[in-house]
């Protein structure tokens, strides 16, 4: 240790200090960045060369290599009597190792025998048709197609003296396996769920719609990362108005990154401001199978769970895949259930502030008098009573989503019971109105559309409000907007209140759940190119079939649309 | 020598069964008000029969005018008119018409706004109910047509299912001896007023004005008939209820019939005092009478000017409504004015007057038609949608005078 080590220990050596950083970029470093964003844009444009090691450079550029680890360049021989070189890219953690040294480097360097001569056209046809075994392989010429192959998990190869490359199929990242659905429960029904892998996805859909007519779109989104989007649709069966539609909503999305499903149902929707969701968001394969049958589309986003169906029905968004694998009278009481809980998740605050403050005498004496001893010694008003307990349950709701699970169990002990109770015990909160909340809440967490779930909890507020201001009156008031907002929401054309307003023709599916065997039609709503979906009462062999018949008769006879039938 | 015809306002497609639900919701309405009280006062134990002779010459009314539209395919009466007597024929016809309008919404509004003051909101300002009444009406005028019949199409559901409770719920109070006698005050005074309170229909008028938005136009009849059948019942219905509960001699000085009628209600301890929840329904059922009236001043007063847009007149409007809801110092002077100038003679303008119109027009473009001039069709050719959607042109033969 010398004196200028006992200097540095006495006195504040600056040498460390860095200098002030600043998030604006200088003017220097402006340049800089648009000489390699222009750098960029050329090299994208460009056509690849016939020179290995100029495509290497281009690669480094591209890439920016060394500095990015993830993409990885091997270099190696082409086998046979005269070697060629070559070089193999892709991205570590896209690609699937094994089966880039099966089925390219090993065939490529031990596994071929060429023939001299040939010419380039020739050589990349033997080589992509005779000795990559890959399930797909693709010529590409430019430098933004294999970019975008390289950055999708394939695995791009390049020849010496060959100006274009092939790309072999690789995909093989790590992802969730299909598991449970998180969000759409059911009983009775599949338990599978969508996962973040694109293929997967539609894979599942393929597995139940063995149809040879069942189309599948694909394109990609985002200028700055691109993001795989996909149209699924049965064609002969949705309205190709419907397809064309939302393909030209899809194309004008110019974003940077496309990160999600719904950032894209934000782009896409018909009106952005409104309050009842106009697609269906679904991680449930079988409710898009069921979809795609009755004329709607559904769109697959990258590594998005859930699938977009549209267009959809309000009476849709209540609707679980369940109540169509009951028995029809269990699926109709389900179904009520449901609509009973929308009403009371949305309006019992509300109610209960209107009869307390406005309506007191529609609550008999006795019940009047327990509603009116618990809330003695409140010291506030209803409203803000059931202000604060909505925001409670709020709190703990969105507490309950991001706390770790370990310790969920123990908190929702302390939310639901110490805090509600102690929150009585000091006299803050009346004893009825934890009941309601709790059933309010109950109402909501019914919702079978998490989005549909988040239009009863902010309009709930709404209602509160109105109700402390003007009672049932207000209540009313602000239902009748709700309800003509709804009536003049569209899902891509179509009314959501369909079909019951505006009226169309539909089986008996809209808010109870008919006979499963009368169900002949799709929904005329969506304006499918076919609207017959199953022969007329399935049932020839059942005692229920000739009454259900002649009841069909009898109404078609009144429309005028009977048809000429054979004698039986 | 055909003149321009208006331009249509474009108001979007309304089905048939969403407008019949329309105009049944809104002419329905009434029974809200003084209605039963004032028509009990008139035809005593006979008044519910009332309703019945008002219906009868109202669907009379309108089958004539559905004949005669019936020759102008794709046009409403002001535009058939402006085509056929000049464009400043029918400018005035507009103006009358949303005048009536205008000021039968606006009594309407200080009618509902007093109930609601009086039965559930006694000291909140009236200003308050109106100002929230009519900005909730503006809102649903704005949203247009297709918006009010849908509405009122799913409202309708409630409404029948509500009334029916109404209705039901009172009849342990019921007694058919109320009813007698069975003629009341007479035939001959049933007949009369029954004609004066052809006033409460204003099917024929709307009808004939909104004919062209209909989506599937040979179904025109239907909903005037459906609508006007159906709400004649239901005043038929209600008074026969309210006669039987009230006696004709009090009811009469019933001021709000439907709000007394809940307040009656008693079905063990639990099902008593419900007025409170029939404040829905009527609320509900002004809003659409007091949306459609709104919307439908405006498109008028558009239509007539040759507006291509109804929208921007709304608001002002709507303010009128506001100041001519106060002009009326109090709730007995609005039913005065309602008994005294609108009940004996606005059925001269809401059915007459688009009657005589219409077959006004008729007789002249049948007398061109026999002297071989060019009428029955505008100058270019016609297309118009019809049932599906599909579009048909239906060029006319111009045939010249021999």
């Amino acid at each position: 240790m010398d004196w200028r080590d006992l200097v540095r220990l006495v006195t504040v050596d600056d040498s460390i200090m860095d200098k002030q950083f600043v998030l604006t970029p200088s003017q220097q470093e402006k340049q800089r960045q648009s000489s390699i964003t222009g750098a960029d844009a050329a090299n994208e444009a460009a056509i690849i060369a016939y020179d290995l090691a100029g495509n290497r450079k281009t690669l480094d550029r591209i890439f920016h290599l060394p500095l990015n680890a993830d993409v990885v360049v091997r270099d190696f021989r082409v086998g046979g009597r005269r070697p060629v070189a070559a070089l193999a890219v892709f991205v570590d953690g896209l690609a699937d190792k094994n089966i880039i040294n099966t089925h390219i480097l090993e065939p490529l360097m031990v596994l071929t025998e060429f023939e001299n001569g040939q010419g380039d056209t020739e050589w990349t046809d033997w080589v992509q048709h005779a000795l990559l075994p890959g399930n797909q392989v693709m010529e590409v010429s430019t430098w933004k197609d294999a970019a975008e192959n390289i950055l999708s998990g394939s695995t791009v190869v390049f020849f010496e003296g060959v100006n274009t490359a092939l790309s072999v199929e690789t995909k093989g990242w790590e992802h969730r396996s299909v598991s449970n659905s998180q969000t759409e429960a059911v009983v009775r029904g599949p338990h599978d769920a969508f996962t973040e892998n694109f293929r997967s996805n539609t894979g599942l859909i393929r597995a139940r719609l063995r149809c040879s007519n069942l189309i599948t779109e694909m394109t990609q989104v985002g200028a700055l990362a691109a993001t795989d989007v996909a149209v699924m649709y049965i064609q002969g069966v949705v309205n190709p108005k419907l397809i064309k539609e939302v393909k030209r909503r899809i194309a004008a999305v110019k974003v940077d990154y496309l990160a999600d499903s719904g950032i894209m149902e934000q782009f896409i929707e018909d009106d952005p401001s409104g309050v009842i969701p106009k697609f269906l968001s679904t991680e449930r394969p079988d409710r898009v199978a069921q979809a795609l049958t009755e004329g709607q589309f559904a769109v697959f986003v990258g590594h998005s769970p859930y699938a977009l169906v549209a267009p959809v029905l309000f009476w849709s968004l209540l609707q679980t895949a369940e109540d169509a694998y009951l028995r029809w009278p269990f699926g109709s009481f389900i179904r009520l259930i449901r609509v009973t809980a929308l009403a009371i998740g949305l309006l019992l605050p509300a109610l209960y502030i209107a009869v307390t403050n406005y309506h007191p005498e529609m609550i008999p004496t006795d019940l009047m008098l327990a509603v009116a001893a618990s809330r003695e010694r409140v010291p506030f008003p209803v409203v803000f009573e059931v202000l604060i307990m909505e925001f409670s349950l709020e709190l703990i709701r969105e507490a309950g989503i991001r706390i770790p699970s370990v310790i969920g169990p123990t908190i929702g002990i302390v939310g639901a019971l110490i805090l509600g109770q102690a929150a009585v015990a000091a006299g803050i909160i009346s004893p009825l109105l934890i009941i309601v909340v709790a059933v309010t809440a109950l109402g909501s967490f019914t919702m079978p559309n998490y989005n549909l779930s988040f239009t009863v909890r902010v309009l709930r507020f709404g209602f509160i409000i109105a109700s402390s201001l003007l009672g049932f009156y207000g209540v009313t008031l602000g239902l009748m907007l709700l309800i003509m907002h709804a009536a003049s929401v569209r899902s891509f054309g179509v009314p959501i209140l369909s079909p019951i307003a505006p009226r169309r023709k539909s089986s008996r599916d809209v808010v109870l759940r008919g006979q499963v065997f009368t169900m002949e039609d799709r929904p005329s709503a969506y304006m499918p190119l076919d609207v017959r979906r199953q022969a007329p009462i399935t049932r020839p062999w059942s005692a229920a079939a000739p009454a259900a018949r002649e009841k069909r008769g009898r109404r078609h006879r009144r429309s005028g649309k009977m048809r000429k039938r054979s004698n039986d | 020598m055909n003149a321009k015809r208006l331009p249509l306002i474009h108001t979007g497609r309304v089905g048939v069964v969403e407008l019949t639900a329309l105009m049944t919701v809104y002419s329905s309405t009434e029974i809200f008000l003084s209605m039963p009280s004032r028509i009990a006062m008139e035809g005593a134990g006979f008044a519910w029969a009332i309703p019945l002779v008002s219906g009868t010459l109202v669907l009379i009314a309108f089958l004539i005018v559905h004949m005669c539209l019936k020759r102008f395919p794709g046009e409403n009466l002001l535009q058939v008119i402006s085509r056929l007597f000049g464009r400043f024929t029918a400018l005035p016809l507009a103006l009358l018409f949303a005048l009536l309008l205008l000021t039968q919404t606006a009594l309407v509004t200080r009618e509902f706004t007093e109930t609601v003051v009086t039965t559930v909101f006694p000291a909140t300002p009236s200003a308050v109910i109106t100002f929230t009444f009519l900005l909730v009406a503006l809102y649903y005028a704005y949203k247009g047509l297709e918006g009010l019949s849908r509405t009122a199409l799913l409202f309708s559901y409630f409404f029948l299912f509500g009334l029916a409770m109404l209705l039901i719920l009172p009849l342990s109070w019921f007694d058919a001896r109320l009813l007698l006698p069975f003629w009341g005050h007479g035939v001959g005074n049933a007949v009369w007023f029954g004609t004066i309170n052809t006033s409460l229909y204003f099917n024929v008028l709307f009808l004939s004005i909104l004919y062209p938005t209909l989506r599937d136009r040979d179904h025109f009849l239907y909903v005037g008939v459906i609508s006007t059948v159906v709400t004649a019942v239901i005043f038929s219905i209600v008074l026969v209820v309210f006669l039987g509960t009230f006696t004709a001699a009090e009811s009469g000085n019933v001021p709000f019939p439907l709000y007394q009628l809940a307040r009656v209600i008693y079905v063990g301890r639990f099902v008593q005092r419900l007025e409170a929840i029939f404040v829905f329904l009527w609320t509900a059922a002004a809003v659409i009478k007091m949306g459609f009236g709104l919307w439908m001043v405006a498109y008028l007063y558009a239509l007539g000017f040759g507006m291509p847009l109804y929208r921007p007149l709304l608001a002002p409007v709507t303010l009128q409504l506001y100041v001519l809801s106060f002009l009326p110092p109090d709730f007995p002077a609005v039913l005065a004015l309602s008994a005294a100038v609108f009940e004996p003679y606005g059925w001269l303008v809401g059915v007459l007057l688009p009657t005589l119109l219409a077959v006004a027009a008729a007789l002249v473009d049948w007398r061109r038609k026999r002297r071989g001039k060019e009428t029955g069709a505008p100058r270019e050719a016609q297309t118009f949608r019809k049932g599906s959607g599909r579009l048909r042109a239906r060029g006319r033969v111009f045939s010249r005078s021999p």
